[in-house]
């Protein structure tokens, strides 16, 4: 017991704690929002109209192609300025205010729907277009067709690259402690600060991050394996 | 039209981009009709038999079944019409997540045309049809590609069709499965399936069907009796293109 509560992880057990709730909340709620707004755009850009494909398309390569940190602190300092500046020309003199952790949600979120949202098309277009013909030609519907035919061998596709892409959210989401969002690696940074220990807070970060991804691929692999036997 | 006219092309014409694929088609084919499609590639056999159940749409002119315009039909529409029009598939297209059993009852259940507690039974009955019932419960991945084209078959079978479609349908099969395939087919024109069939199989054109078209050049260049059109071609096209098969073959 003594040499347990000795150590560092006990000593900063709130601390790193407290970091691993910050870290799920944004990890959860983003993968959430983030596969909402995934579909949506993936759906935008399998569309009939020019247009709204342009726009999903355009969405995914800005974000697929600027990094993480713009996106984060574009939503942090830059979105609140523009919403202030906006509200000041229809007379409204007050500055709005993001916190940290909503911020980081935004922007894990949308970074995350965009990579997601190329997991689901991929997933569509690797059907077979004479699965649809042969749906179609038996007299099933448009909507059938998706439902019994198209959407459950797009799914065994989409899964497996869906399962990489939150456990890349999981490890990306600690980019949030540079807007000071209290996740875990901005309670390991402090605990690094304060005992000016340089080895045993980020193997302790490590660990932690390494559980949560391993445990969240085991989970993906298991249902990968039921759509299997189906 | 005649009564029994069951298919029936005005001014068939489809172009992708500035080619020309089908050149103003006009033809007939008749109830319990066989009628083979025969010619090089690149002719627009396949582009035909698909603009038959709009899985392709022509570009213009009409495509009559049963005395109903399908150009003129709503995607909606076009389901009702797709169900009496089977079609057999050169990559059979067999849904390979579900088991023999689920491809073929699939379409017949959620259209509401067999209960579910009777899909067993009706896709045992297809089956010994294509002389397949012990594959009831494997997955097309399990299955040889006469085996999968014979229950791509019986999943075409399963609608009532009173016309069946087929695309190619021993091209991608070995040369040992051709046989098993193309048997189930004669049994079934036996039967007086009205059916169209793409083929190179110039064996099966000349014994089981009722007339050639030769397409050429988006056209029916020919269209005549098999014994016609086997021993006297007309058209100087199938001329040639007779006598390279010929050279093949010896």
């Amino acid at each position: 017991m003594n040499f347990l509560s000795n150590t560092l992880a006990w000593r900063f057990r709130d601390e790193i704690l407290s970091g691993l709730e910050v870290t799920l909340v944004i990890s959860i709620a983003s993968v959430i929002i983030g596969s909402i707004l995934g579909l949506i755009i993936a759906l935008m850009h399998m569309s009939h109209h020019k247009t709204i494909r342009a726009v999903a398309g355009t969405y995914v390569e800005i974000l697929r192609g600027t990094p993480m940190i713009v996106q984060l602190e574009f939503v942090y300092f830059s979105l609140p300025l523009i919403l202030g500046a906006i509200l000041s020309v229809t007379g409204i003199h007050i500055q709005p205010n993001i916190a940290t952790i909503p911020a980081g949600i935004i922007a894990v979120s949308i970074n995350s729907s965009a990579y997601v949202s190329e997991a689901i098309r991929g997933g569509f277009n690797s059907v077979n277009i004479g699965q649809t013909e042969a749906a179609r030609s038996l007299g099933l519907s448009q909507r059938t067709t998706m439902r019994f035919v198209v959407i459950p061998q797009a799914l065994k596709n989409i899964w497996p690259a869906l399962g990489n892409e939150f456990v890349a959210l999981i490890k990306e989401s600690s980019i949030v402690l540079i807007i000071g969002a209290p996740d875990i690696m901005y309670q390991i940074n402090n605990m690094r600060a304060t005992t000016f220990n340089g080895v045993t807070p980020l193997i302790i970060a490590a660990a932690i991050y390494f559980i949560l991804t391993f445990s969240l691929s085991r989970i993906m692999k298991h249902f990968e394996r039921k759509m299997k036997h189906d | 039209m005649t009564e029994d006219t069951i298919i029936e092309l005005k001014g068939l014409t489809k172009k992708f981009g500035k080619s020309l694929v089908l050149d103003h088609i006009n033809a007939k084919i008749n109830r319990s009709e066989v009628v083979t499609l025969i010619g090089p590639s690149g002719t627009g056999k396949s582009t035909l038999i698909r603009d038959l159940n709009m899985l392709d749409t022509p570009t213009s002119g009409s495509v009559l079944f049963e005395g109903q315009d399908l150009t003129t039909l709503k995607d909606k529409e076009l389901d009702a019409v797709r169900r009496k029009m089977g079609m057999v598939f050169q990559s059979f297209n067999l849904f390979p997540h579900l088991n023999v059993e689920r491809n073929i009852t699939l379409a017949p259940v959620k259209l509401g045309l067999i209960p579910a507690s009777q899909a067993r039974a009706k896709a045992q009955e297809l089956l010994e049809k294509v002389g397949l019932t012990e594959k009831i419960d494997a997955f097309p991945n399990s299955l040889s590609g006469g085996q999968a084209q014979r229950v791509a078959i019986a999943r075409a079978l399963a609608m009532n069709p009173d016309v069946m479609l087929f695309d190619e349908p021993t091209s991608a099969l070995d040369p040992e499965m051709v046989g098993e395939v193309l048997k189930v087919m004669q049994d079934l024109a036996a039967e007086g399936m009205t059916m169209v069939v793409v083929t190179h199989e110039m064996g099966f054109a000349k014994k089981v069907a009722d007339r050639v078209w030769f397409l050429d050049q988006g056209k029916i260049a020919e269209d005549a009796k098999p014994d016609e059109f086997f021993s006297h071609p007309q058209n100087p096209r199938a001329q040639e293109f007779l006598s390279k098969l010929l050279e093949v073959n010896n």
